[in-house]
This record gives C-alpha cells, sequence and structure tokens, in this order.
C-alpha cells in the first residue's frame, strides 16, 4: 500500500501547484504556479520539505481529504476554517494526521487561497518540468473527488526551529491589509497621459467579478480609447489596459502573447498579495521607478 | 537597418523586452530568430519573440542596469548576417464541410465568394509560423489571402471544437484545444497538434511553413482515428526559401 491522500470532496478550485513550468512560453504555454509563493514557501519550510515542492492551492472554499499515511501537514495562506476529525486547525500551525484522519477545509475568514504542504510532498507527475495543473497540460486544471494523490517520505523533524519563526510571519502577513501593489513602468506606459496616471495614483480599485487564475480585472475603467498593439509577449503580472478602458492584472495561468498595451509591470510581492484579493476586495497602485 | 530601431526595457523585476519599431515581415522575423539562438548559445535564459519583440525572461545578473542594456546591444550589433532557412512544411488536412466550418457559409455570405472559392483561397497560399501564443501549440500564421481578411466575430464563441481552422482580421489559425474564440471557423483538421507528452509537444517551430488541402467528411472520420491511433503521422517535407 502506498503512501498517498484522497480527495474525499475538492472544494471549489483546487489544483497541486509548484514554482510553475519554464521554459515552454515560446509554445504559447502558460508558466502557471503557486499564486501565493511567500504562502506557499513557507508551508513548505514549516513542515520541512524542499523549497520547491508541489502543495494544494485552493481558493473560496476547501477540500476534503483523507489521509491514508501518517504526515504532518499545515495550512497557510488566508485565515481558513479547517477541521482535524472535527478538532479546528490553526492557519499556519504544523499538525500531524494519522493514517484514515479526516481534513475538512471550508470557507476563508480572511483572504480567499490556502495552501495545504504535507510532509514528503505530493508525487504526481511532472509533466514539461512540472506538476502545477493546467489543462490541457495536464488532464486537468482541478483535482476531482476520488483522486489519490502519492505522497513522499516525510523530512519532517530533520531541523527545528523553522516552524516558530515562521508562523509568527504567517500571522502578520495575514492580519497586514496591505492595499499597496506595487508596480513598474510596463512597455507601452508611454500610451498614458498625466491624467491617466494621476487616475491610477489616486483611484481605489476594487476586484470585479472576473477574477481567476490567469487573470484578476478591476472594476474601475479608464474612459478613454487606448489603441490596441502588435502582439506581443506577456508574463505573469503584466497590467494591460484593453481598448475599451478595462484595467487586467495578468495572474500565474495567464497567456504567453497579448495585443492590449502593457501599461505597468506588478513586484513580485505585489502578485502575493493579489493573489489573497477576491471579487470586492479593494485595492490602490503604487508606481514605482 | 533593423537594428538601427532597437529599443530596449526592463520589464519588471527580471525581465527584458527587446523591441523593433519595424513592420512586422519575414525579414525581421528571421532576424528575430537569429538574435534568439545567439542569446540563447551565450546564456541560459528563457526567450520568447513575438512579431517585433523578444522578452528575455529571469535575467539574474550582477551588473548595472544600464551595463546589461549596453551588453544586449553588443550581442544584437554582432549578427550582421542572416542566414537563407532551410524550415519544414507542413502539409494539414482539413475538412471545410459546414458542419466543422460552422462560419464558411457566413463568410461565404459577407465576402460575396462561393464556399469553394473561399477553400481554394485558403489552401492556396503556403503560410509562414511567425511564433506560437494564445493557446499551448497555437501558431500565428502569416500569409492570408486578403480576400478573405474579415472582421473578428463582435462576440466570441464560448466553445471553438479542438482541431477548428478559422480566419479573423488578416490572420488565420488553427485552435489546438477546445477554447473560446472570436475568429470564423471555416473548417477543422483531425490532427492533434498538441501532446505534453511529446517531445517536443507541437509539432511546429517559429519559420516553419504550413499548407492546407481540402478533404471530405469521410477522410476526416478515417484520418481522426489513423492519427490518434499512431498509424498516421503528420505530413511534411524540407522546405528551401
Amino acid at each position: 500500500m502506498i503512501d498517498s491522500i484522497t480527495i474525499i470532496h475538492p472544494g471549489l478550485y483546487s489544483s497541486i501547484q509548484d514554482a510553475g513550468r519554464y521554459g515552454y512560453a515560446h509554445l504559447g504555454i502558460p508558466e502557471s504556479g503557486v499564486m501565493d509563493r511567500k504562502a506557499w514557501r513557507i508551508a513548505n519550510a514549516l513542515v520541512n520539505n524542499p523549497e520547491h515542492t508541489a502543495v494544494i492551492e485552493f481558493t473560496i472554499m476547501g477540500p476534503t481529504i483523507q489521509f491514508e499515511c501518517e504526515r504532518h501537514f499545515v495550512i497557510t495562506g488566508g485565515d481558513i476554517k479547517a477541521y482535524i476529525n472535527g478538532i479546528a486547525v490553526t492557519t499556519g500551525k504544523v499538525y500531524i494526521a494519522k493514517k484514515g484522519d479526516m481534513l475538512k477545509c471550508l470557507h476563508f475568514i480572511s483572504g480567499c487561497r490556502g495552501y495545504l504542504a504535507i510532509s514528503g510532498g505530493l508525487l504526481t507527475i511532472p509533466v514539461l518540468g512540472s506538476q502545477s495543473m493546467y489543462s490541457p497540460v495536464t488532464e486537468t486544471s482541478t483535482l476531482k473527488k476520488g483522486d489519490r494523490i502519492q505522497i513522499g517520505a516525510s523530512n519532517y523533524g530533520t531541523f527545528k526551529g523553522v516552524g516558530i519563526k515562521n508562523l509568527k510571519t504567517v500571522q502578520q502577513s495575514n492580519k497586514e491589509h496591505i492595499q499597496k501593489i506595487e508596480a513598474h513602468m510596463g512597455p507601452e506606459f508611454n500610451v498614458l497621459g498625466e491624467r491617466h496616471i494621476n487616475f491610477l495614483k489616486e483611484t481605489v480599485f476594487s476586484v470585479s467579478k472576473l477574477w481567476n487564475r490567469m487573470a484578476i480585472q478591476l472594476e474601475q475603467k479608464l474612459f478613454d480609447q487606448i489603441p490596441s498593439i502588435v502582439t506581443g509577449p506577456v508574463v505573469p503580472g503584466i497590467v494591460q489596459l484593453t481598448p475599451s478602458g478595462n484595467i487586467i492584472l495578468l495572474m500565474r495561468d495567464c497567456q504567453t502573447t497579448g495585443g492590449y498595451p502593457r501599461i505597468l509591470q506588478l513586484s513580485e510581492t505585489s502578485m502575493d498579495v493579489l493573489a489573497q484579493k477576491k471579487q470586492g476586495d479593494q485595492l490602490s497602485l503604487l508606481l514605482i521607478d | 537597418m533593423i537594428e538601427d530601431t532597437l529599443r530596449i526595457h526592463k520589464m519588471g523585476e527580471s525581465n527584458w523586452l527587446l523591441q523593433w519599431k519595424y513592420t512586422p515581415s519575414q525579414e525581421l522575423l528571421y532576424y528575430l530568430l537569429a538574435v534568439k539562438k545567439k542569446l540563447s548559445a551565450l546564456y541560459d535564459v528563457e526567450i520568447v519573440h513575438t512579431y517585433t519583440e523578444l522578452l528575455i525572461k529571469d535575467v539574474r545578473h550582477t551588473l548595472d542596469v544600464v551595463d546589461v542594456e549596453v551588453r544586449f546591444r553588443e550581442i544584437v550589433n554582432s549578427i550582421t548576417t542572416v542566414p537563407i532557412k532551410t524550415s519544414t512544411l507542413f502539409r494539414i488536412p482539413v475538412c471545410y464541410d459546414p458542419e466543422f466550418g460552422n462560419d464558411i457559409i457566413e463568410v461565404s455570405n459577407t465576402k460575396k465568394c462561393t464556399i469553394s472559392e473561399i477553400i481554394s483561397r485558403h489552401t492556396e497560399p503556403i503560410y509562414t509560423i511567425y511564433f506560437m501564443g494564445f493557446l499551448p501549440g497555437f501558431p500565428y500564421l502569416e500569409g492570408l489571402d486578403q480576400r478573405l481578411s474579415i472582421e473578428r466575430k463582435s462576440t466570441p464563441r464560448q466553445s471553438v471544437p479542438k482541431g477548428s481552422v478559422a480566419i479573423g482580421g488578416n490572420q488565420t489559425g488553427i485552435y489546438p484545444q477546445k477554447s473560446p474564440g472570436g475568429w470564423h471557423v471555416i473548417g477543422n483538421s483531425p490532427i492533434s497538434f498538441f501532446n505534453p507528452t511529446s517531445k517536443p509537444p507541437t509539432p511546429f517551430k517559429a519559420g516553419d511553413v504550413i499548407q492546407f488541402y481540402a478533404i471530405d467528411k469521410q477522410t476526416h472520420i478515417a484520418m481522426k482515428a489513423a492519427f490518434a491511433t499512431g498509424s498516421m503521422h503528420i505530413e511534411s517535407y524540407q522546405y528551401d526559401r
């Protein structure tokens, strides 16, 4: 019997993610990878996993998982209501699950994405250098009911002290309601006039109903006709401006090319902040450079 | 000429964008491919090109930003001749039956031509693959007969089937997967153009060329089965330009 976990209920949008897929963008293949890298790194550190170990990322409503082996686990990211065999689980705290134990992840109290790291990691087969789920590279984009995932040998306990130090960081990052999203100038920043730049600097934006792993569209629009560009390369973190004035922040599963002016490029740390933003959440832009 | 139009942007923390203010053309395509080859030989970085740009991803350097730009310029300027390329020609079967080409009748009405005229105008040119983007394995093709140029649909289709061959604006393309799409679907190819477990996952490379040929419904069904089981492979030839 191999060590594994079984997905009893997949939750709303749960997938296996790691650092992402590199070296294939020229074939039109997105990077993918975890949305909140900080939460992911902390999760792996807490259970003594190597830095780039794959985890389960879930959104809005978490999965229910049965352990078929004994392993340490931790949940990081947004503050989630979760239970192991009916006992409440605290975000950022390491627990041990015994064979047959049931981990139930429910809704978030703050944030919207959670990361479940299991000591030993998830042993799915990498496709094009990554375990990150993205259809059609992997068969499906999300975990399904009944999926069984093999778990590697645990390293938990091989080094100490990481837990306590990082727990503080986790709790802190959940409490800070950072609204400032740092952005560098993008290649087409110059399509913007002073009026547009002031609008970007002064507006309190909110996340529209169009938000997912590909992109976050902001509710507020720039009311001006901005022409399209010849299709050019894009990466996660690029901010596009559509001809109808919509502002689109590209996230990890974004396409590799696009034809809208790339007005800004978000900083790496801003991407982590945005990963925890859902419809209706507010943010403002801080232009740097 | 081309090299004088180069602009370099640092994009975010570690990406660099090389932009040529030049009209997209085959001349520029082969120049970009030569720059890409040179850069790839010097550095272990990921490079994505489109019509007029090269994106160099995750550049790690200890140099000052200004010096990185100078270095990129030096490399680009060291490219003096672009070799005339031998590439691969792919022959792609397409069934233009309205059952697959959901929009072909509408296109024939809009463009005031017959379906057989659409087919002959679409199968005649040799299209050049400029780059891949939009979807995994989706080739950006140049060479559409201007008489087939048609404005994109005002409302995109929610789901365009895998293998769809479509036209939009001055472009034509093949959807390697099911996807939403705003182009007019005029046919379907029985070939699977993207397979993540194949090496490489797509047969196409930038600089290669393709030509479509028409097949009927029965042939489409038979070919689809033959391609799926591996008893048939995509037809390709050496192509000298």
